[in-house]
């Protein structure tokens, strides 16, 4: 008789110790033996699991969408769960989330695998991003679990029109503008490209004639519609200054191309163009 | 007035506006590419993308101190229209005299060949630049995938329609089915022991 006190005094230790440890929830209270009902608390949900998400390329100009999966178990059932969403942050930048994640898989009465979709911008900072998913049951209890991606570098941006002209121009003739002027540039990357604009011009030679040619040094370019500009070196890239290009939404810069001074003697009437040199270019360091 | 009687010079004339779009993608943090002394050489990768609705054609020049780079690819590439993700691989060699700390200087430089014949064309060119740093022989790569310390990174086997084949899940996400289990059997044993010892 003392063996079975003694047995059921080893199972009621044990057991008593094991829920403490992992703190089970117990539906009573055993130290009061005057109560006849138990209150049933709300567990909250549980976010237990995330995918990893891979180094992401931004995309030119539009967005990149990134996919990832959460599980998520509410012991009460999962159809407790209310709300189920998704959120990359960053400091500095502006959240991007998912509203209201999609179930893909239902894993069992208490649990499911919900998957979650977020438009990353063009112009999102590259470096490591946190990804959050967010679990809510119907008293507001919540649940998070957090990780991290990178993002990484995009250099690109746009520029339109891609050749310009003078039209026709005389002998002489001064502080003359390209007719297609502006070349505009659009940041279609999360580069900063501010002050680092640079044109490299040619010599433009005659078609008919290619031994006459007008210097590029004659060309300038500038970011307003004014003559007076950075003055072009033939080969040469020339640092254009003040030009502003950072990351963003809508980021552009215009450049204006103009000709200061056509040589007063030495040309004949002909086209003058680089198809003898070769194109000028406009690039970023 | 002199200037209306000499010569009429056309420089060009404008026949179409075309846009360029080019753009080159790299890894955060490749700014600074450390390579271990005794490793001989290393790789860079970047990809470029283009999202015109045309082809477009690139010269891609790779330039650096001590001619320690070599472009592994063709250097005149044509990337299809609205492409993402074309990948180039620069290999790095250590130059033998190289010894810790030393850092070269590498500069990659794209350009799009123009299409245009007869005008006065302007290009677009896309420079990237990055430093090779030569560091100790104990291997100066991390690992991306940092591990936090409440949690633990497992195979995923729940579902195949995962974006990835791994999850983060977390460590204190205990199977209570277990425990009670390991209870009930403990309980059992127990209550062997005991029947046995009094039917002695």
């Amino acid at each position: 008789m003392k063996s079975i006190k003694i047995g059921i005094s080893l199972i009621a230790v044990i057991v008593s110790v094991t829920m403490l440890y992992f703190n089970i929830p117990v539906f009573g209270d055993s130290s009061d033996t005057t109560i006849v009902s138990a209150t049933l608390t709300n567990r909250a949900p549980d976010v237990y699991a995330l995918s990893t998400i891979s180094a992401q390329d931004p995309a030119e100009g539009t967005t990149k969408t990134v996919v990832f999966n959460c599980s998520v178990q509410d012991l009460d059932g999962i159809s407790e769960v209310t709300v189920v969403n998704a959120t990359f942050y960053k400091a500095t930048e502006t959240n991007r989330t998912d509203s209201t994640c999609s179930v893909v898989e239902t894993v069992n009465t208490t649990a499911k695998k919900y998957e979650c979709s977020i438009d990353m911008q063009f112009y999102d900072t590259t470096g490591e991003w946190n990804y959050q998913c967010y679990a809510q049951d119907a008293s507001s209890s919540s649940d998070t679990m957090s990780s991290t991606f990178t993002y990484n570098s995009l250099e690109s941006w746009t520029m339109t029109p891609t050749s310009i002209g003078f039209g026709a121009i005389y002998l002489g003739g001064t502080d003359i503008g390209a007719t297609d002027d502006p070349i505009t540039l659009t940041n279609i990357g999360n580069h900063d490209f501010s002050g680092v604009i640079q044109v490299t011009a040619l010599d433009l030679t005659g078609a008919t004639n290619s031994t006459q040619y007008i210097p590029a040094g004659n060309f300038s370019v500038k970011t307003t519609d004014a003559h007076g500009g950075n003055a072009m070196v033939n080969n040469t890239a020339v640092t254009i200054s003040s030009t502003s290009l950072p990351k963003g939404a809508d980021s552009t810069e215009a450049l204006y191309f103009y000709i200061e001074e056509v040589p007063s003697s030495g040309l004949s009437y002909q086209i003058y163009n680089t198809a003898g040199l070769g194109q000028w270019t406009i690039s970023t360091a | 007035m002199k200037l209306m009687v000499v010569t009429i010079l056309i420089i060009s004339i404008i026949l179409c506006r075309y846009a360029y779009a080019l753009g080159i993608a790299t890894d955060y943090g490749s700014e600074v590419v450390n390579v271990p002394l005794n490793q001989k050489t290393a790789f860079f990768s970047f990809r470029l993308q283009n999202m015109e609705d045309e082809e477009t054609t690139v010269m891609i020049d790779v330039n650096s101190e001590k001619n320690i780079t070599k472009l592994l690819n063709e250097s005149k590439y044509t990337l299809a229209p609205v492409t993402r993700g074309s990948e180039f691989l620069i290999e790095l060699t250590t130059p033998e005299d190289a010894k810790e700390g030393d850092v070269y200087n590498v500069t990659i430089s794209i350009k799009q060949v123009s299409k245009q014949e007869g005008q006065v064309k302007v290009g677009q060119g896309i420079g990237k630049k990055f430093q090779v740093k030569i560091e100790g022989n104990e291997s100066p790569f991390y690992s991306p995938l940092k591990r936090e310390e409440s949690r633990k990174i497992i195979n995923e086997t729940e579902n195949s329609s995962s974006p990835t084949s791994f999850a983060i899940v977390k460590e204190n996400n205990v199977d209570f089915s277990i425990i009670f289990a390991v209870l009930i059997i403990l309980t059992v044993l127990i209550a062997v022991y005991l029947y046995r010892r009094r039917s002695m």
